[in-house]
């Protein structure tokens, strides 16, 4: 599912990271994101990972692609699951 | 030695460079591009500030210039300043940092504000990299830093990196073998609960035009006029002085550099207020918060949210928001910005707009100002409509609120201002000398007190005819047009002497329509042409002539056929 089919609050474990960029902020496959909140308009996205949070636009999270979890541990990966590919 | 300030975005590398090299700073330039950094000296050591980036693979003009330079002009050493509050994101640029096998010292920052408070020591060992805590209370902190990094440059001494690749393979690595737990910033609750507010699409959306109301207001009404009002005041009294030299050349020289100069001088005291209040913003980490309110809007004109802030400040004056234009990251998006920047009327247009408003609409001036404010806005955004776009991803780090560093907000209060001056200052000058000859000049060089009769009157004269159709070929309205090149607000000095009766009425909304969309000012060009380069300049003077002369054509001709 997309990034932006979170519910606000929910959790969700990234599958796909559409641009190298994000992958440079730490944004990478197997981490898990929490989507905050959207800006007017719906863009732009605000997603916490990592303990810290980041804006992107609204196409570009509708282009992520994560799985939802209610997994306690945020922002943490799970080392235990094979790397999905990226871009 | 040379060494290098290297971080993530926001890290905090401008309070260490500012306590590494205090006063002995000044900007430099990378060759070419626009991006500025700033280079000191601490003791014989040469210190550079470079640009925010978070791995070696850039994105932006700013992080290609970066690592470039990293790459091209090894430094000796490398101080890489880090968040201790974003440490993932830190540390992945470090692991970066290391595969350039440079000798590196850790600059931990925010450790003050770290919830739970790092273990240090942990990190030092786990890297294998001096760790150097940075604390505000701390003044030996400086010599202490460059006596490490100075220490790990004599012993030839470098950080293996533990592992190389991508960035995802970074990340995972630090995922795996971190052994700190996660750190997160003691601001971040208090950040999130002024969020629900400051974010707020219609409360948020307010208190942002409250807090640029308030900044205008200040900077243009309040105080900036109090601070110029001086500089104005002995400017005069200068120009005056200079009326008593016996030899007219001589004359007209001396009284049009002293214009020039106390031009410049004279809006200096707002600008530096512009600058100031800016750089709270910025410092603060509220400008995140309006660019993500700005984002939506902004990104169905092709630009960012980012974009907002130096259009904003174009309604105070075009050269500080060109100026400002610089933090967009993308060069596409920062040149249709500055295209877009004299579109917002500046506040030297507000006397014209007055003047005009009182003849065209003399019941409710205010609704013919307001009027001509919103056309303005209009024009320039169907510019940005009909404007090639390039999209750009917005990915921006969403900092927590923290209060400015005096000593950060200084630094950077004095860069912009030299920076602006000399960018100003040289072109303004020369202008001003060259338009009071002009406008005290015969054609035969002699002095004249009678306009008419000036070089001025002549070269605005041979335009006239060609302005005939748009009801504007008077030579003394084209003559305050030509003066209004050099500052906006010279329209309305120049036509209180060429037409001391007044403007027709019926020439005044052509008039309008014209001095609204024409070229800016020769500052503001003179920026632009930094800035943007040549071609970007020359097609903006010939796209707003364009729009100019045409808008006041139409407006010409629905007079003639309304009969007004």
């Amino acid at each position: 599912m997309k990034l932006t089919d979170l519910k606000k609050g929910e959790q969700g474990e990234l599958t796909y990271v559409p641009l190298p960029r994000l992958e440079e902020l730490g944004l990478i496959p197997g981490m898990l994101v929490t989507l905050r909140s959207a800006g007017p308009g719906g863009s732009p996205v605000e997603i916490s990972c990592g303990g810290c949070d980041l804006l992107i636009d609204r196409k570009t999270a509708e282009q992520t692609e994560v799985k939802p979890c209610a997994s306690f541990w945020q922002g943490s990966p799970t080392p235990e699951k094979p790397p999905f590919s990226t871009i | 030695m040379r060494i290098v300030l290297a971080g993530i975005p926001n890290a905090g590398k401008t309070t260490v460079f500012n306590h590494l090299t205090g006063q002995r700073q000044h900007i430099g330039n990378f060759p070419g591009v626009t991006v500025a950094f700033r280079i000191g000296r601490s003791g014989m050591d040469e210190i550079i500030d470079l640009p925010g980036l978070y791995s070696l693979q850039p994105s932006s003009e700013e992080e290609q210039v970066a690592v470039r330079y990293l790459r091209e002009n090894p430094p000796d050493g490398i101080i890489n300043c880090m968040d201790v509050t974003n440490l993932r994101r830190s540390l992945a640029l470090t692991l970066s940092l290391m595969e350039l096998e440079i000798p590196m010292i850790l600059a931990a920052n925010m450790v003050e504000e770290c919830v739970p408070a790092p273990d240090l020591q942990k990190l030092e060992e786990w890297l294998g990299i001096p760790v150097f805590e940075i604390r505000r209370q701390n003044a030996w902190a400086p010599a202490v830093m460059l006596r490490l990094i100075r220490g790990e440059i004599q012993k030839g001494r470098h950080p293996t990196p533990p592992v190389r690749g991508s960035a995802t393979e970074k990340y995972r690595w630090l995922d795996r073998h971190n052994p700190l737990p996660p750190l997160a910033s003691r601001r971040r609750g208090l950040s999130e609960k002024l969020d629900r507010l400051l974010l707020h699409p219609l409360w948020g959306t307010l208190i942002f035009a409250l807090i640029m109301g308030g900044i205008f207001d200040l900077t243009f009404h309040r105080l900036g006029p109090l601070l110029t009002s001086p500089f104005r005041q002995a400017i005069e009294s200068m120009a005056a002085m200079a009326g008593a030299i016996a030899l007219p050349l001589l004359r007209a020289v001396v009284q049009g550099a002293i214009l020039g100069v106390g031009s410049v001088f004279s809006f200096l005291p707002s600008m530096m207020l512009l600058f100031f209040f800016l750089a709270i913003l910025e410092d603060s980490g509220y400008m995140v918060r309006i660019c993500y309110l700005a984002e939506n809007i902004m990104a169905r004109l092709g630009l960012s949210g980012k974009s907002i802030v130096p259009l904003l400040i174009g309604f105070g004056c075009s050269v500080p928001a060109v100026l400002s234009a610089r933090t967009l990251g993308n060069e596409k998006q920062r040149r249709l910005t500055i295209r877009l920047i004299p579109f917002f009327s500046c506040g030297a247009k507000l006397p014209v707009y007055g003047m005009l408003a009182s003849i065209l609409c003399p019941e409710h001036p205010y609704l013919a100002v307001f009027a001509a404010y919103l056309a303005g806005i209009l024009a320039g955004l169907a510019t940005a409509a009909l404007s090639p776009r390039s999209r750009v991803p917005l990915i921006m780090e969403k900092p927590p609120y923290r209060l400015p560093k005096a000593g950060n907000l200084w630094h950077r209060l004095w860069g912009q201002t030299t920076s602006f001056i000399e960018k100003a200052f040289t072109i303004l000058l020369a202008a001003s000398v060259v338009a009071t000859i002009l406008q005290q000049f015969t054609p035969a060089l002699t002095y004249t007190a009678s306009p008419s009769e000036s070089i001025l009157a002549l070269i605005a004269g041979i335009p006239a005819p060609l302005f005939r159709v748009a009801g504007l070929d008077d030579w003394r309205l084209i003559s305050a047009l030509l003066a209004g090149l050099f500052a906006k607000e010279s329209i309305v000095s120049v036509l209180a002497v060429v037409l001391p009766g007044g403007m027709a009425p019926q020439a005044a909304l052509p008039f309008l329509a014209f001095a609204l969309l024409y070229p800016p000012c020769v500052a503001a060009l003179s920026v632009i042409r930094r800035e943007a380069g040549w071609k970007c300049t020359l097609q903006m003077i010939l796209l707003h002539l364009a729009m100019a002369f045409s808008a006041a054509v139409l407006l010409r001709f629905l007079q003639a056929f309304l009969r007004l």
